[in-house]
């Protein structure tokens, strides 16, 4: 048989070719770990849930400044309604809501068959550690409710006040034990220390964690036998539950 | 979004490769089972093998004590570093755990949420509700007595705020604050004291229920004055009501059953603790015979009345010695009236020109010793 140079080049040129322009498909945990952190396709503007919650902690701190500052009883009405939507709101996407949507992703991460140990070890610390956030959650909540239901303009100033304190620690953490330190301990948690849990998870990742593409974030299922996979033939997105 | 929806499918993606289904969401203490008791042995018996192990994980895991099954695959692990028995069962464990955790997490903070919230009212409001509240989820905790004491001093509830501070005293004795703070409480109970017994009118009767502490030394004073003070305000009915109230505290004061027996016939009220109460302070004055009259009233309308019985025996027994008083006194007015008649002639008295006149011994001829 005889060697034809250009039939050999042509093949050669599409090893290369493969070789550096198919890369491999993230691991299912990663993925996991994306929807938390980039990007899902359910949230507003398709961001990840932790930058969702990141945004409504802002909106949150945004409301319960305005309220906390005003002297109307109306107004603050207003802005404490604003102030727990942005907190706790099934649909909008809370705080709340992003977080545990986050917690659930990484808790999932650490489900798949291909998560790493770290992954596996770091997912329950995570799991626990964002209780105060959740805790400040409801608290909002309640006193949201009680401001709706102040009948004096001290009566709501209390609750508003305190509802301003609360979402600045959401998003920034709190020093409770008062030892100088914000974010000590996990009891005193906010999102900024929640997140830099998380990015040393990842930061830990061997092999290393990239920042996973959109079409895998938007395209992971989980077949009846509850092997997450990607939906490479566009059979209908994800299943039921599955945000 | 449904967090329950979540939930399960969290469970269900973790749980598909156990046979059984999962114990309960937190290990109970001292769990065991013949199959975990047995496993357990055996592994110790043989800490290398592998088989005793695995079954003692997967007993582990099907109790819910899934922070011991990560230890026990851990162990197992540092033995057989590459054995995917043992790897699959790390996998499982530790995503139970993180649920179980995160779960766990969620029921705490919206419990203590609630405590959060009552306690800023109760401190910062003094919502006593609030501060009972919080009390029923921590009952040991003095500061949430300090805050609900705090809010009933706000309240110029000085008495009640005086039994508050000291309960937080018996949780916290050294605390100099708190002993501050429940002498500012006491002394402001002595100045509604005294207002109560040396004031008027609706000012006094305040300062009466405010100052009002039980089992305090001025607990009955507190109560009959405040029982003459509506009295005096024209309210029969709560002045009634308040000297039924001490006469509990003190039984045989005369003026409280005084009151009692002059209310009960003005308001006319007849339940059975009133006629009870009537009938004691009949029995206090010393009228038996009405008191037992009243007790079997109040009897008839409620057998079980604590001491009833052993009033009516007493009031009976005073009863038949007032029965007894006045036969006797009865037959002393007979005897008397008998005894009168018997003085009297039986026949007819003769005018008094013909009763001859009584012969005095002094009567004679005059001598010289007269």
């Amino acid at each position: 048989m005889r060697d034809a140079p250009g039939v050999r080049s042509i093949f050669l040129l599409m090893v290369v070719c493969m070789a550096g322009c198919v890369s491999r498909p993230p691991t299912i945990a990663h993925v996991h770990i994306g929807h938390a952190l980039t990007g899902v396709h359910v949230t507003p503007n398709h961001e990840g849930y932790f930058v969702q919650a990141e945004k409504r902690a802002q909106e949150a701190i945004a409301a319960a400044q305005k309220a906390a500052a005003s002297n109307d009883l109306a107004e603050i009405r207003k802005d404490a309604a604003a102030v727990v939507k942005a907190t706790d709101s099934e649909e909008d996407f809370g705080v709340k809501q992003a977080l545990e949507m986050a917690a659930n992703h990484i808790t999932f991460a650490a489900t798949s068959d291909d998560a790493s140990i770290n992954v596996q070890k770091s997912a329950p610390v995570f799991a626990g550690n964002v209780g105060r956030v959740l805790e400040r959650c409801a608290l909002i909540d309640l006193l949201g409710r009680d401001v709706q239901d102040s009948r004096t303009l001290a009566e709501a100033q209390v609750s508003v006040q305190e509802m301003s304190k609360l979402a600045q620690a959401n998003l920034a953490g709190e020093d409770k034990d008062g030892n100088g330190t914000v974010g000590s301990v996990p009891a005193e948690f906010g999102l900024v220390q929640l997140r830099k849990e998380v990015e040393a998870m990842v930061g830990r990742e061997n092999p290393k964690y990239e920042t996973v593409d959109q079409w895998f974030l938007f395209n992971l299922v989980k077949l009846p036998n509850g092997k997450w996979v990607f939906d490479k033939l566009g059979r209908g997105g994800n299943i039921e539950g599955y945000k | 979004m449904n967090r329950v929806v979540l939930g399960v499918l969290l469970l269900l993606a973790a749980r598909c490769c156990f046979a059984q289904a999962p114990g309960p969401a937190s290990c109970p203490p001292g769990a065991h089972s013949p199959a975990l008791d047995d496993a357990r042995s055996r592994v110790q018996k043989d800490e290398r093998a592998l088989e005793p192990r695995l079954k003692l994980a997967d007993a582990l895991l099907a109790a819910g004590c899934y922070a011991h099954a990560v230890h026990v695959l851990e162990e197992g692990e540092a033995f057989h570093p590459r054995y995917g028995g043992i790897q699959s069962r790390l996998r499982d464990a530790r995503s139970m755990l993180s649920e179980q955790r995160y779960f766990d997490g969620l029921d705490r903070a919206a419990e203590a949420a609630k405590i959060e919230r009552n306690l800023l009212r109760c401190r910062q409001l003094g919502d006593l509700t609030a501060c009972d509240d919080a009390l029923k989820a921590r009952p040991d905790d003095a500061g949430i007595f300090v805050a609900k004491a705090d809010a009933l001093m706000q309240a110029n509830r000085a008495a009640d705020a005086m039994l508050v501070y000291r309960r937080a005293l018996e949780l916290n004795s050294t605390d100099v604050n708190l002993q501050t703070k429940a002498k500012t409480a006491e002394t402001k109970r002595l100045a509604l004291v005294g207002e109560c017994l040396n004031g008027r009118a609706e000012a006094a009767l305040q300062a009466c229920e405010l100052a009002q502490l039980r089992g305090a030394d001025d607990e009955f004073s507190l109560q009959a004055r405040k029982a003459m003070l509506l009295q005096s305000m024209d309210e029969p009915a709560k002045a009634l009501d308040a000297y039924v109230a001490a006469s509990l505290l003190k039984p045989d004061d005369k003026a409280v059953a005084g009151g009692i027996v002059a209310l009960t016939e003005s308001t006319g009220r007849n339940d059975a603790l009133t006629l009870a109460a009537r009938g004691n302070a009949l029995l206090t004055l010393g009228r038996g015979t009405e008191a037992v009259r009243a007790l079997r009233q109040a009897q008839d309308l409620s057998p079980t009345l604590p001491d009833v019985k052993i009033r009516l025996a007493a009031a009976e027994k005073l009863a038949r010695a007032e029965a007894r008083k006045k036969a006797e006194a009865d037959a002393a007015a007979k005897v008397q009236a008998s005894l009168a008649n018997a003085a009297t002639p039986s026949a007819p008295a003769a005018p008094a020109e013909t009763v001859p006149p009584r012969k005095y011994s002094n009567e004679g001829p005059a001598s010289r010793s007269h």
